[in-house]
């Protein structure tokens, strides 16, 4: 069991990395003194300023609808898909989309972009090219956490008298949960990243097109605070899928 | 009475694991099949299960096919076979939730079979809590509350400690004789045998062909030679 001994200390370890980090950006900046590393304070100040004024707030709330539109359609095909590889364990279903799966996987999906402009428009473009991204990780989770269970687990539930039904409530969906959470804990990782790329690429507005934008006008003080904001956000979507994990997976842990 | 009547078996139709495999087993009894890993234990106990089906021949459980009873037979697994998500209660009482049974009814049958087998203790926790032994009662348990007159056992004893040991072998004598049960069980153990087996059966060769072994002939020197595919 995840005791409260360790969570504390997990937290202060968390604080004193930060601290460190910080110390070292201050210290590094003092040293360099140029514009394009601000202290650390400036930025502080700057965040203050740019979240009062809406700015961040309103691009904010815009990169993470598209990341949640995404991250919601990219649940349900990657949960189908892994549903059906295991559902149909051995045979002609499971290869055929298992080979789909692995063999479109080391695809730079990235470089999918300007193809994706051209079949749709700028803004689902970049939902679309975040979808297909975390696609991979939730369905490649799902298959790989589902077969650590052995064969004999679905069988019994045939034996206790249960039907298909059962065994999706009673073995595959309990049994994929943990792979479902890693992935889209890999995947929300992933899609911070990408966003950045898609809006400061095409568009005018998101956090990626803020950072990309205040570095255009050398405004590096705002670009901090736009980077920053981006990594809050990612910061919170991890623990509160960490949370989840904890609070959905207690037999894991 | 479980007869197995003739039957083939492949996984891949070209490596046959059974051809024309007979046996018969008497109810109300432990009949122990022993034999060396590899040979085909856990398939029949598949075959008799209903999970897996015959190429050909036919398998009848007093009068039965195996898919029509379905939920009447209690199945113990080699491995662990708890569902590692659910906690200990939510397993043994995964078979009357398979049937609907009535959620009120469903926690007071748990608490007495828990009683019964002293594992009160442990339905709050999940498997990977247990020890051997207690994975062993509390699928004993599961296997119970199905309400089965069989009982088809895989390596019952293989993964538990000496102190539970005894407690289960007095478990399932237990079961054959108040409840009135059958049971078929597995095991490459000689000592298994000994200490349960009404009915002893060896399981050897490729395809595997199954012979009763006499109640006299039953001792540890000729389990051994048999075991090792000489003859008494």
């Amino acid at each position: 069991m995840y005791s409260v001994s360790r969570v504390s200390s997990n937290i202060f370890y968390t604080l004193l990395s930060m601290l460190s980090m910080i110390i070292l950006w201050q210290f590094m900046s003092m040293i360099i003194n140029k514009s394009y590393l601000p202290s650390f304070t400036d930025v502080i100040e700057k965040l203050c300023e740019n979240l009062l004024s809406g700015v961040l707030i309103k691009n904010s709330i815009i990169s993470l609808t598209r990341i949640l539109v995404a991250m919601l359609i990219s649940l349900i095909l990657g949960f189908s898909t892994g549903i059906l590889i295991i559902w149909f364990r051995a045979g002609f279903v499971n290869n055929f989309i298992k080979m789909i799966v692995f063999v479109t996987y080391p695809i730079p999906h990235v470089a999918l972009l300007p193809i994706l402009f051209y079949f749709f428009d700028i803004e689902w473009s970049k939902i679309i090219l975040i979808l297909i991204i975390s696609f991979y990780p939730i369905t490649l989770s799902i298959i790989e956490w589902s077969s650590r269970f052995p064969r004999e687990l679905s069988e019994l539930i045939y034996i206790m008298g249960g039907n298909k039904l059962d065994l999706f409530k009673y073995v595959i969906f309990p049994s994929s949960l943990p792979g479902i959470l890693t992935g889209v804990r890999i995947s929300f990782n992933t899609a911070y990243a990408v966003i950045f790329i898609a809006e400061s690429l095409v568009g005018s507005n998101g956090l990626g097109y803020l950072i990309y934008y205040y570095w255009q006008i050398l405004d590096f003080k705002s670009m901090y605070s736009a980077i920053m904001m981006l990594s809050i956000l990612g910061l919170s979507t991890y623990l509160v899928l960490v949370y989840l994990e904890r609070k959905l997976l207690k037999w894991l842990y | 009475m479980i007869i197995i009547d003739n039957v083939d078996f492949s996984y891949d139709k070209k490596n046959y694991i059974f051809k024309g495999l007979k046996a018969v087993f008497d109810p109300y009894k432990i009949s122990v099949i022993l034999g060396p890993n590899g040979v085909g234990k856990t398939t029949l106990l598949k075959l008799i299960a209903g999970v897996l089906s015959p190429i050909r021949g036919e398998i009848r459980i007093f009068g039965k096919r195996p898919v029509e009873l379905r939920g009447k037979i209690g199945y113990i697994p080699q491995l662990n076979g708890l569902y590692p998500w659910m906690r200990v209660k939510e397993n043994i009482e995964l078979p009357l939730r398979i049937r609907s049974e009535d959620p009120s009814k469903i926690s007071e049958i748990v608490n007495k079979v828990a009683e019964k087998l002293s594992i009160e203790e442990l339905l709050n926790k999940y498997p990977k809590q247990l020890s051997g032994g207690e994975i062993q009662k509390v699928q004993l348990a599961r296997a119970l509350i199905s309400g089965s007159d069989l009982f088809l056992l895989d390596e019952p004893l293989s993964m538990i400690d000496i102190d539970y040991r005894e407690e289960i072998i007095d478990l399932l004598k237990k079961i054959v004789s108040t409840n009135k049960s059958t049971i078929i069980m597995v095991t490459h153990n000689i000592e298994d045998v000994l200490e349960l087996g009404d009915k002893v059966y060896i399981m050897r060769n490729k395809p595997a062909e199954m012979i009763e072994i006499q109640k006299e002939l039953v001792n540890r020197d000729n389990l051994q030679k048999l075991y090792r595919g000489l003859n008494v």
